[in-house]
């Protein structure tokens, strides 16, 4: 096949910013490790919990962005070929919808598990077990499982955000906010749990509610950025509130050039990359004022990727 | 002992306080040669005689409400009986809907086996389930 139209590679990431991939590779690897120590104790020490049962599909949930994170991440570096003309930028793209999609299905899930719990008057099932000769209600020990499971995303959550906001990492962001709706939903669980222990059996039911809700929000919140993503829409700041700055410090840099009589940008986000398209309001255009145009981009910001330049008098 | 609080864990259904003012309800389903109820409704066997023996140690008066078992046990999962004694299947569809007790560690004769068998419990009853295998375990314990 000809090589012919095969889109250049992606611009290399800034050092700082290929070591912080890097880095939130390791902190994947390590939240994989750390979820699932957390998981395998809750599923020891679950009982009839509805909140803790709640608060372990949460857990096992939020193994989904780091896996996907490092799928994406190893799919992106091996760039454009024969095959992907034009890149593997979107590889973070469709990480993000996969997140999105299982996040909301199964928000929707346990908002149905948790309303047919309270309408149905269901009592859960908290028995005891055995420590050291003595029968110990089995609370206490889904209480300390809880607790276990809230420090993992603590710590790696507040590494993660602190990447994302210095090194603008959008996937790293996301998967923060899961880490962060995960300790929020080990805390609601232990609410449950002791609420179970005063003899109100809806305590649980209700705390499973409000984290099946954090769940849904969180699913449906990332899902229209997926959305928004795959329709390159216009780019949006690291924790998606508008506007991105970006396009107009770069529209001000270009009609800041001597030549150039107006312009007008349409950006879009790929992956860690934003591209896009300068539109300037001048009669002519030289292939040496496009590549002038193209080195101001570069020089504004290390995400600007892919710049066409085209003439728009209107 | 741990965790031993008074007031915490209670009940949901107060069944712990019922037991005192009306006396333990505890369903019977015939399950030779651990739980026998008799043509006339008596009710006696190895697990029979374990639940009479937990309500003599906390002064609850016993009632026997014997019956089909998937009868007792919807009475049980809504709190209507203190307990269900013989008839459970190790893959019970109800083995996720109600409490479960720790073994029962009772043989139907002095030198029988010792299958791991288990009384059910109601659910949400947290106190109650506590009591009950507080007992059980006292009574393993016991020379």
């Amino acid at each position: 096949m000809s090589t012919d139209g095969i889109r250049p590679p992606a611009r290399e990431l800034p050092a700082a910013q290929r070591d912080a991939l890097r880095h939130a590779e390791r902190l994947c690897w390590w939240t994989l490790l750390w979820v699932s120590l957390a998981s395998t104790l809750m599923y020891l020490s679950m009982g009839g919990s509805q909140a803790m049962k709640t608060a372990l599909v949460e857990d096992m949930l939020s193994l989904v962005p780091p896996i996907a994170f490092l799928v994406a991440s190893r799919f992106r570096r091996k760039g454009v070929d024969a095959e992907y003309i034009t890149g593997r930028e979107r590889a973070f793209d469709i990480n993000f919808l996969i997140s999105a999609v299982a996040l909301t299905g199964v928000g929707l899930a346990l908002v149905y598990d948790s309303l047919h719990t309270l309408l149905t008057a269901t009592r859960p099932v908290v028995g005891s077990v055995v420590v050291a000769g003595h029968a110990v209600w089995q609370g206490w020990i889904m209480m300390a499982a809880l607790a276990a499971s809230a420090v993992p995303p603590v710590i790696l959550g507040r590494r993660k955000l602190e990447l994302a906001r210095q090194l603008q990492l959008k996937p790293l962001h996301t998967d923060a906010d899961v880490g962060k709706a995960d300790w929020m939903t080990a805390a609601a669980g232990i609410v449950g749990v002791a609420g179970i222990g005063f003899g109100l059996w809806w305590a649980d039911a209700t705390a499973a509610l409000v984290i099946a809700g954090s769940v849904l929000h969180d699913g449906v919140t990332n899902l229209r950025g997926a959305v928004r993503d795959l329709h390159d829409a216009r780019p949006q700041q690291l924790d998606r509130s508008d506007p991105d700055p970006l396009p107009e410090r770069l529209c001000t840099r270009i009609a800041a050039l001597p030549w150039v009589e107006g312009c007008a940008v349409r950006l879009h986000e790929e992956g860690l990359h934003v591209s896009g398209l300068v539109m300037l309001r001048n009669r002519t255009l030289t292939a040496a004022q496009a590549e002038e145009v193209r080195a101001a981009a570069r020089a504004v910001d290390w995400r600007l990727d892919q710049i066409d330049v085209s003439l728009d008098p209107e | 002992m741990l965790g031993a609080c008074d007031g915490y864990p209670r009940d949901a259904d107060a069944m712990t306080a019922k037991a005192a003012q009306r006396g333990m309800r505890v369903g019977a389903s015939h399950d030779p040669p651990w739980l026998l109820v008799a043509a006339d409704g008596t009710v006696g066997g190895p697990e029979a005689a374990l639940a009479e023996r937990f309500a003599d140690a906390h002064g609850y008066a016993l009632t026997w409400v014997p019956g089909g078992h998937d009868a007792l046990m919807r009475d049980l999962a809504r709190a209507r009986l203190h307990a269900v004694a013989g008839g459970h299947h190790p893959d019970s569809p109800w083995k996720p809907d109600v409490g479960w007790s720790q073994p029962l560690r009772v043989r139907a004769s002095p030198d029988g086996p010792m299958p791991e068998r288990r009384i059910a419990l109601p659910p949400g009853q947290s106190a109650w389930h506590l009591a009950f295998d507080r007992y059980l375990l006292a009574q393993d314990a016991a020379p």
